[in-house]
């Protein structure tokens, strides 16, 4: 049973900056709710006060300006899922949220909130990491623009202060050239937590078949989303041959071990991280983009 | 025929679709007080003391209750009595129920029930049966950890093992299994206009229950009245008590309706679990295939009570060969108590793990003897006239063979397809698995009663204490009492599972109310068409002996026209004409020492045939198909009877890839995983008839068998696919990788 | 003070905001057709469709229907008119112990009304939010498969 708590539901940024900026850690912020109210329930968390962000009309806005894509943070998955622009532009995102959860979970929980609960296993964020993603900031005490990967501190843990709201998550539009692939495994098909995910964004040489840039983002294995620069570096300028993956794939098993040190699951975890990353690679190679 | 063996529309569909189906949570009651239990965060513990001072400080709280505050006897228990309803002075898992709060709102009470401070001694805890049957092994009930020894002994095991060409032998693992019943555990609980304590709930056997909550409050029978509320799902986990003497207990101390709910959460924690066996199963077989001999070891964690821990012991012991004839037979299954959660029954009490053993068994004496997996079963399969491992003799209805013999075609065809995947990664694989299954409670009488009248009126009354918990029993006896008494289904109005009007039926499990109770419904329609004929002989003036009934009818022997309907001699007679019925099927008590005897009156058999897909980059095993093939005797009421193969199949594909409880960890459905809609493979459920003499127009039971072979199919098409056998369940992600990585190693 | 359309009647209630969608309807309206099956969105026995897409009512703050439309099993269908599906389900066998069945309409209500012409692999994906334990899944597909128009 959640116990009680006020309610506001402010119409502009500005109001909700300043709610928020009154109340700062006796306030949470309240988007979709789909892991918010599950704290509530659970006592994990007991706001005096819950400010909900979906009544302000930039949080949920999705457009394109100057080759940037925007998506609110108020947008629902299920909004990304089924949007062409992001079909076209960053079609690594639509894949990964068109798996989170179950449909009814799709249809409330937000691009905002799936980011700031800071889930080693959030779908969202793998994706957003090989598309460059930033994250607009704002509060009383201005706009900042923060690279996402700088966004996260610890398992669900943020670097967001109390009185911050995220405003938007913002990228780049994906080059037609560039491909991407996305690979999750879970335990089972619907309804599940990620096991592992790794989104891949990948240019490839023109006339040649070398690799000029190499995107890798891994979830669910290390304690934060994390890029895997060792394997982006070794790969960049070779060809995308199994010999090649063979190692890039050791050096992100590397990297996970080296981040979350070895586990009861590593066993399991080592083979298969470096399968699914080979599969996600040859997703992006077999797929349009 | 008319009635049975038709799909009709199930009685109770219509206001289960419309929502207005009451379960436990949805009861009408007005301002009822509501309950909180305080549970034990030890698994082993004395309890000191229980300061409730601060919880009664809460606003709207009413009283907290503890074990001093039962008046009756503080312990429950399907076969042993030895689970408190709130702990005496001491707790033995996780969970335990420690206190009852009691306020006039959920909110109070959930605050209160936090404020309640328990002082805790702790005790060694024991969480292996292993450890719990040593001698020097903490205590968890007095009377020692071991709750139950049973074998089965037949011929001269050492003889059959000298006979065998090829003997193997392995040790087979399962897990705690949730029931995972769609409905959390609720209730209400009031005096009635008689002023009977009167408990409405989910449950699987409200006879049960009445007698607890009358024993716990020391109480007349006739002064506790029990209601079956709509029932989401049960699975054997609604057969102990859950929320009854709680309820009941408050109703008998303040006089006040009351209300309680579970969470899901609490749900995962307190209710009894799958038993978790260990079964070292040795096999012998000739070269040609015959089975010459097996023995078994069981060992089970019943946890901290008793529950059904013996029946589960003496149930996977008996059916510990399979349907196979074996010659010779030694086997013996323990249950130990430990400081684990407690188990009890789940569909199929024991034998979905034994299956598993028995039916890995038989793949690896096929594989070793180069012989095919349909035909060494059929070989062995028992027939009519065989011998069971407790001597008992098959007369009729043995299906077994009939359902591998369908099968096998299908095998065939599969085998011939081409198996190789286009993806590198993914390995096919197939594997059949059988089953038997003893209908009705094992070696004991269990008996089933039921009444039938109708009044001057014409109104025809059925009266059965069976619980209806979902499998569709309401529907298939008023079809068996439709088609009996020849007047249309719509007539008969059903009195159902209320102690206030029904007589006991027995549990809602061991897949026996159709068999038991079906029985117990044609008997009292055949003792009310008695006293119609007695009532139309005199009617008519025609000697007893020259009236039969049929259709709905007295009709005279002697003269084709003469005849008068059931309704008429009623009307005319102005008496309320009843009949009252019984039946327990002929069974004989078991042997202490060998285990011998006649548990069962009947048994149901079946094979499926599974189709697997591995990812053996993964472990990620995808089911894509499932033929199962059933000998239920009579299908009643045939989209029943595949509903029930088709949600068994789906189980038991839980049980084989997914799912395991683990005692004393926050469990919700976030870590507890059940298949969903995207996880199930197509199913082709195929029924097979061999009739059962004593059935209820043939029928036998079908509810806990079409979860049986599910998981061993599943594991042998893994095994076939891998090259690899798993030994554990579940086989999951990590289980089925490391096997794929050990066949590599060879 | 919260207003929405429920079941296509406007309703206005005095509602504490920490009460959940759920509990609103269960509690607040008496509509206890809508089930509470784990309290965190992870079973789908609470499904409801707001302002036409199915969502978990245990997971939805009361305040957010304001100025909304709800629907629930309560207004899906009666005894003397059932809803195809409804039929449907009956007929095809989809109901054994019926807790799961509210929500797995409304789930496949929300299909329906947007996609009258689902693939097989559409009507799983739409109602793997909605978990069952008794049927397996199979005899629901069956039924909403049979209502496709």
């Amino acid at each position: 049973m959640i116990p009680p708590f006020e309610y506001k539901t402010p119409k502009t940024l500005q109001e909700a900056c300043d709610l928020l900026w009154d109340y700062k850690e006796r306030a949470k912020v309240i988007a979709g709710g789909t892991d918010l109210v599950i704290a509530l329930r659970n006592e994990s968390l007991r706001p005096e006060v819950l400010i909900d962000i979906t009544h302000i009309p930039e949080l949920r806005m999705m457009r394109v300006e100057n080759g940037m894509i925007f998506i609110g943070g108020g947008i629902t998955h299920s909004e990304i899922a089924s949007s062409p622009l992001i079909h076209q532009y960053g079609k690594v995102l639509s894949d990964a949220v068109s798996e989170i959860g179950s449909p009814q979970i799709r249809n409330i929980g937000t691009i905002g909130g799936n980011i700031v609960n800071a889930s080693p296993a959030g779908d969202s964020i793998p994706p957003l990491l090989v598309l460059d993603a930033f994250a607009t900031v704002v509060s009383i005490e201005g706009k900042k623009e923060v690279s996402l990967i700088h966004l996260f501190e610890s398992p669900y843990k943020t670097t967001l202060k109390p009185y911050e709201i995220l405003l938007n998550v913002q990228f780049k539009k994906l080059p037609s050239r560039m491909r991407t692939g996305f690979v999750r495994l879970a335990r089972r098909e619907g309804m599940a937590i990620a096991r592992m995910s790794v989104a891949i964004a990948l240019d490839l040489e023109s006339g040649g078949n070398r690799i000029n840039e190499i995107r890798i983002a891994v979830g669910a294995i290390t304690p934060t989303p994390q890029r895997m620069s060792e394997a982006e570096e070794f790969l960049k300028g070779r060809l995308p041959d199994e010999e090649s993956l063979q190692k890039a794939s050791f050096l992100i098993s590397d990297a996970m071990i080296k981040r979350s040190g070895i586990r009861p699951s590593t066993s399991y975890k080592r083979p298969v991280i470096e399968a699914l990353f080979k599969r996600a690679v040859r997703q992006a190679l077999e797929g349009e983009r | 025929m008319s009635q049975v063996g038709i799909d009709i529309s199930r009685v109770d569909a219509l206001e289960k679709t419309l929502g207005i189906a009451k379960y436990g949570a949805d009861l009408p009651i007005s301002n009822p007080l509501y309950l909180k239990v305080v549970r034990s965060p030890r698994p082993h513990a004395k309890i000191l003391r229980i300061d409730t001072d601060e919880a009664m400080r809460v606003q709207g709280i009413k009283r907290v209750f503890t074990a001093k505050d039962i008046p009756g006897k503080n312990l429950v228990g399907t076969i042993h009595k030895d689970q408190p309803v709130l702990a005496q002075d001491r707790v033995r898992y996780v969970g335990d129920a420690v206190a009852l709060v009691c306020a006039e709102t959920l909110e109070s009470a959930e605050e209160a029930s936090k404020r309640v401070n328990v002082t805790y001694k702790d005790l060694p805890p024991v969480f292996d049966p292993e450890e719990a049957l040593k001698i020097d092994s903490p205590l968890i009930h007095e009377k020692g950890n071991l709750l139950l020894e049973f074998q089965v002994v037949k011929g001269d095991i050492q003889r059959g093992f000298k006979e065998a060409d090829l003997v193997i032998e392995n040790t087979y693992t399962t897990s705690w299994v949730d029931h995972t019943y769609l409905e959390p555990d609720a209730g209400v609980a009031y005096f009635d206009e008689e002023g009977r304590i009167t408990v409405v709930c989910p449950t699987q056997n409200v006879h049960y229950d009445q007698r607890e909550v009358a024993s716990v409050l020391s109480l007349p029978l006739d002064q506790v009245r029990v209601i079956q509320s709509a029932t989401g799902g049960g699975f054997g986990g609604r057969l102990d008590i859950t929320v009854q003497c709680f309820l009941a207990l408050v109703v008998f101390h303040l006089r006040r309706p009351v209300k309680i709910l579970y969470s899901r959460e609490e749900v995962f924690q307190v209710t009894s679990k799958r038993h978790p066996l260990k079964i070292r199963y040795k096999s012998g077989a000739k070269k040609d295939g015959t089975l010459t001999a097996v023995e078994v070891d069981i060992l089970g964690d019943t946890g901290a009570y008793a529950s059904y821990g013996s029946t589960v012991a003496i149930r996977s012991a008996i059916h510990a060969t399979g349907p196979y004839y074996i010659p010779h037979v030694k086997v013996r299954s323990r249950m130990a108590y430990t400081n684990n959660s407690w188990s009890g029954a789940m569909r199929g009490f024991g034998v979905p793990q034994i299956a598993f053993a028995h039916e890995s068994q038989m793949d690896l004496l096929a594989s070793v003897l180069k012989i095919d997996p349909i035909e060494i079963r059929l070989k062995n399969a028992l027939q009519t006239g065989s011998s069971t491992a407790t001597g008992q003799t098959l007369t009729a209805s043995v299906g077994v063979g009939e359902t591998l013999l369908k099968i096998k075609d299908q095998w065939n065809r599969l085998n011939q397809m081409k198996r190789d995947s286009e993806k590198p990664f993914i390995k096919r694989g197939i594997g059949v698995a059988s089953m038997w299954y003893g209908i009705g409670n094992t070696g004991i009488a269990n008996p089933s009663t039921a009444q039938i009248e109708i009044d001057p009126e014409g109104a025809i009354r059925l009266f059965t204490g069976v619980a209806d918990i979902g499998q569709g029993s309401d529907t298939v006896l008023l079809q068996l009492a439709s088609e009996s008494m020849g007047v249309p289904l719509e007539e008969i109005r059903l009195i159902r599972a209320d102690t206030a009007y029904t007589t006991d039926a027995g549990a809602t499990s061991a897949s026996r109310q159709t068999y038991i109770s079906g029985n117990a419904i044609l008997h009292a329609i055949k003792n009310l068409k008695q006293e119609a004929v007695k009532e139309a002989s005199q009617l008519l003036g025609i000697d007893e002996k020259d009236l039969f009934y049929e259709n709905g009818k007295v009709k005279s022997r002697l003269c084709l026209t003469t005849s008068i309907p059931l309704k008429e001699v009623v009307r005319r007679s102005g008496k309320i004409l009843r009949g009252e019925g019984y039946f327990d099927p002929e069974t004989t008590a078991l042997d202490p020492k060998t285990g011998q005897g006649v548990p069962y009156a009947t048994y149901a058999f079946a094979t499926h045939l599974a189709e697997v897909e591995v990812d053996i980059e993964t472990g990620k095993v995808k089911v894509k198909r499932v033929i199962a093939c059933h000998d239920v005797g009579k299908a009643i009421h045939p989209k029943n009877v595949m509903g029930q193969i088709i949600g068994g199949v789906v189980m038991g594909m839980g049980f084989a890839l997914m799912e395991e409880y683990i005692p004393g960890k926050l469990t919700s459905f976030v870590n507890y995983l059940i298949p969903t809609s995207k996880d199930i493979p197509e199913i082709i459920p195929m029924i097979v008839e061999e009739r059962e003499p004593t059935g209820p127009y043939g029928a036998k039971g079908v509810g806990e068998p079409a979860l049986i072979p599910s998981a061993p199919a599943i594991l042998n098409a893994l095994a076939d696919a891998i090259g690899e056998r798993i030994f554990r369940l579940p086989a999951n992600l990590e289980r089925v990788l490391e096997a794929i990585q050990k066949s590599k190693q060879r | 003070m919260i207003r929405f359309l429920l079941n296509g009647k406007e309703v206005q209630v005095e509602i504490p905001p920490h009460w959940t969608l759920l509990r609103l309807l269960r509690e607040g309206l008496g509509l206890t057709g809508t089930k509470e099956g784990c309290g965190i969105g992870e079973c789908g026995a609470c499904t409801v469709l707001l302002d036409g897409k199915p969502v978990n009512s245990c997971l939805v703050l009361a305040p957010k229907v304001e100025g909304k439309e709800v629907q629930t099993i309560e207004g899906m269908g009666s005894r003397a008119s059932l809803h195809p599906l409804q039929k449907s389900f009956i007929e095809h066998g989809a109901i054994q112990c019926g807790f799961c069945t509210p929500g797995m309409l409304m789930a496949s209500k929300a299909l329906l009304d947007r996609n009258p012409q689902p693939t097989r692999e559409e009507i799983k994906e739409a109602i793997s939010g909605n978990l069952c334990r008794c049927t397996g899944y199979q005899q629901i597909i069956e039924a909403i498969e049979a209502v496709k128009k």
